[in-house]
């Protein structure tokens, strides 16, 4: 197998499938099963999801959640029945839409993700959590997974609408493809929000300061978004041309079009897994997981 | 090292910007042996005790636990300690059970004997009644029982505790200290504490700690019996050998000009690894320094000068 970008379309395209996909998910369990039965990753990862279900924020985002998704999907089934709708699959609107899609995960992943080393170092439960025979790195990533297996949770409710769509769409095609990568692409997102409010949740031990900084730092992806959608980038800057009258206006589009997360989720619900996507968001995970274990160490060197 | 000391440090040092909180401090604890670590609020204990458990490292010097250093082989050092911190801060959402059982399997106890060594701890804290309960519902004596159950849980060799008995009521003393005696048997355990008359049940030995450095390293039975044949309490020597201002409490006790005269006759066997009581900030050369200082004390002045020129 020769290292061009074919391999990885090849890979995209059999990851798409049914069959690539399935096994891709067993490869990822049973990661997952090993890392349990070999390290303390797990024993942190268990804990930190029942503490989800035993926590009152968790519910509030919860049932936001499902509201919200709700009441998006109704409002999709309703626009997409009116007479003069073109005919479209509703789940790539459901995924799709970045705007209905975006604003609740900005404050899902901030709720979830500001008490997860915040709390732990105000109330110093810190003290007996990393004297047990544990490494910083896998209290993170113990943390990680755990929010992440509640993420799974949540998004697992919405399968129902495809079942509706199945049983009550009046006969239409649901193509899982698509839908297994918009999946997919969620968790990739989410995965990425998650591991940047561990990184926030690690520098400080007040939950409010956690919370905010995770909001903000989501939240001005958004307003990158709304320039780019309103061409605000273009038009910016004393001279035409230049955003802030520094770099060119063109480079500033292009980078946000390669780095905006937002976008990503437009193609995966189109059921493109695009590699440079993947990586892109898996290694984003990777760094702020990475920053937050090397903050935890820091503590070691006060 | 020999093979019986269990705990070694040497010349062990934490620093601050503006303070430094432990200064070259070296004593050990042998196999088997429950050591008292006292010493007034902010000597130095905890921030020892952290040292020792890994959770701060050491500006300077050493120390091995189990004969693993701490500074090297720290996962192996975790593993063979129980440590019961000083706020013991538990998971409040987490069942007593439950939270034993996720500590067990944090200290590596085996799956299969998880669950028989949980019901160890419960059955050897008395935690029986409120196995089932929510952490965050308990008193702060049943809390701090469980913070104890968690440190025997996966029956490590060596337990450290930090003030174990704080918040409780006399009862729940009386018990927490037959528990420790019972532990004692088997286990070897620093224990750090307000609380003297615990120690005079409980340890076999005293180490007293005084603003970062070690005044006072002796058996039980070497501090009661004073030269003059009578009876000393242990809180007579706390007393003598920290600097409390006990004038300053006590008005009408003021008697530190009297003491000194039979403090140094016992001093030199008590603490033959005495550091210098006064070493005027943190020059290179220490060893000099040692000797003028070490004569001082026997002088009889070692420790009534050093209170006259720090006041």
């Amino acid at each position: 197998m020769s290292y061009t970008p074919n391999t990885f379309a090849s890979l995209a395209t059999w990851l798409n499938t049914p069959k690539g996909f399935l096994i891709t998910m067993l490869g990822v369990a049973a990661v997952l099963v090993a890392l349990g039965f070999f390290t303390s990753t797990m024993t942190i990862a268990w804990r930190e999801l029942k503490r989800h279900f035993r926590s009152l924020p968790s519910y509030l985002v919860l049932a936001m959640f499902l509201l919200y998704q709700g009441v998006v999907f109704f409002m999709l089934i309703h626009l997409l029945n009116t007479p003069n709708a073109e005919p479209s699959p509703p789940m790539r609107w459901f995924f799709g839409g970045v705007i209905w899609f975006y604003p609740l995960f900005v404050f899902v992943v901030s709720i979830l993700t500001c008490q997860l080393l915040a709390t732990e170092q105000r109330e110093r439960t810190i003290e007996p959590l990393m004297t047990a025979p544990v490494r910083e790195s896998e209290v993170v990533l113990g943390k990680f997974i755990g929010t992440m297996g509640f993420f799974m949770f949540m998004w697992a409710w919405t399968i129902v609408y495809i079942v509706i769509l199945k049983y009550a769409g009046g006969g239409q095609q649901i193509n899982p493809g698509p839908i297994m990568a918009s999946y997919v692409g969620t968790m990739l997102i989410s995965g990425l929000g998650v591991a940047l409010g561990l990184f926030f949740s690690s520098i400080t031990r007040d939950i409010i300061l956690s919370l905010a900084a995770t909001f903000i730092s989501l939240f001005l992806a958004f307003i990158a978004k709304l320039l780019m959608v309103f061409d605000v980038v273009k038009t910016q800057g004393d001279k035409p041309g230049k955003f802030m009258g520094i770099v060119s206006s063109e480079w500033v589009v292009k980078l946000l079009e390669h780095t905006m997360i937002i976008d990503f989720m437009d193609d995966f619900s189109q059921g493109i897994v695009d590699s440079r996507n993947v990586i892109y968001l898996l290694s984003g995970t990777a760094l702020c997981l990475f920053a937050a274990v090397r903050v935890l160490q820091l503590r070691k060197w006060r | 090292m020999s093979n019986s000391e269990v705990i070694r440090i040497e010349g062990l040092t934490k620093e601050y910007p503006e303070t430094v909180a432990v200064d070259r401090i070296s004593f050990s604890v042998s196999r088997g042996e429950v050591v008292g670590f006292l010493g007034p609020n902010g000597a130095g204990k905890t921030t020892t005790l952290k040292m020792l458990t890994c959770f701060m490292p050491a500006t300077s010097g050493n120390a091995t636990v189990a004969g693993f250093d701490i500074a090297t082989q720290s996962l192996q050092v975790r593993r063979s300690i129980g440590y019961l911190p000083e706020h013991n801060a538990i998971y409040d959402e987490m069942r007593v059970a439950e939270y034993l059982r996720f500590r067990a399997a944090l200290k590596k106890v085996p799956w299969r004997k998880r669950g028989e060594y949980v019901d160890e701890a419960i059955h050897m804290c008395g935690l029986k009644e409120v196995a089932q309960r929510v952490v965050g519902q308990l008193s702060k004596g049943y809390r701090q029982r469980v913070g104890l159950a968690d440190t025997v849980v996966s029956k490590p060799p060596v337990l450290i505790l930090d003030e174990p008995t704080s918040g409780m009521d006399p009862g729940q003393i009386v018990e927490v200290r037959e528990l420790i005696r019972h532990l004692g048997k088997e286990n070897t355990v620093l224990l750090s504490t307000h609380h003297l008359p615990e120690v005079e049940h409980i340890c076999d030995r005293v180490v007293i700690i005084d603003r970062g450095r070690i005044v006072l390293d002796a058996t039980l039975a070497e501090i009661r019996k004073s030269p003059e044949g009578k009876k000393r309490s242990l809180e007579e020597v706390f007393l003598d050998v920290t600097e409390t201002p006990s004038s300053f409490w006590h008005p009408e006790v003021e008697e530190p000009e009297e003491e000194p005269e039979e403090e140094p006759k016992e001093k030199p066997k008590e603490t033959p690894e005495e550091k210098p009581e006064k070493a005027p900030g943190k020059e290179p050369k220490e060893e000099p320094e040692v000797e003028p200082e070490a004569e001082k004390d026997e002088n009889g002045d070692g420790d009534g000068d050093a209170e006259e020129d720090r006041s």
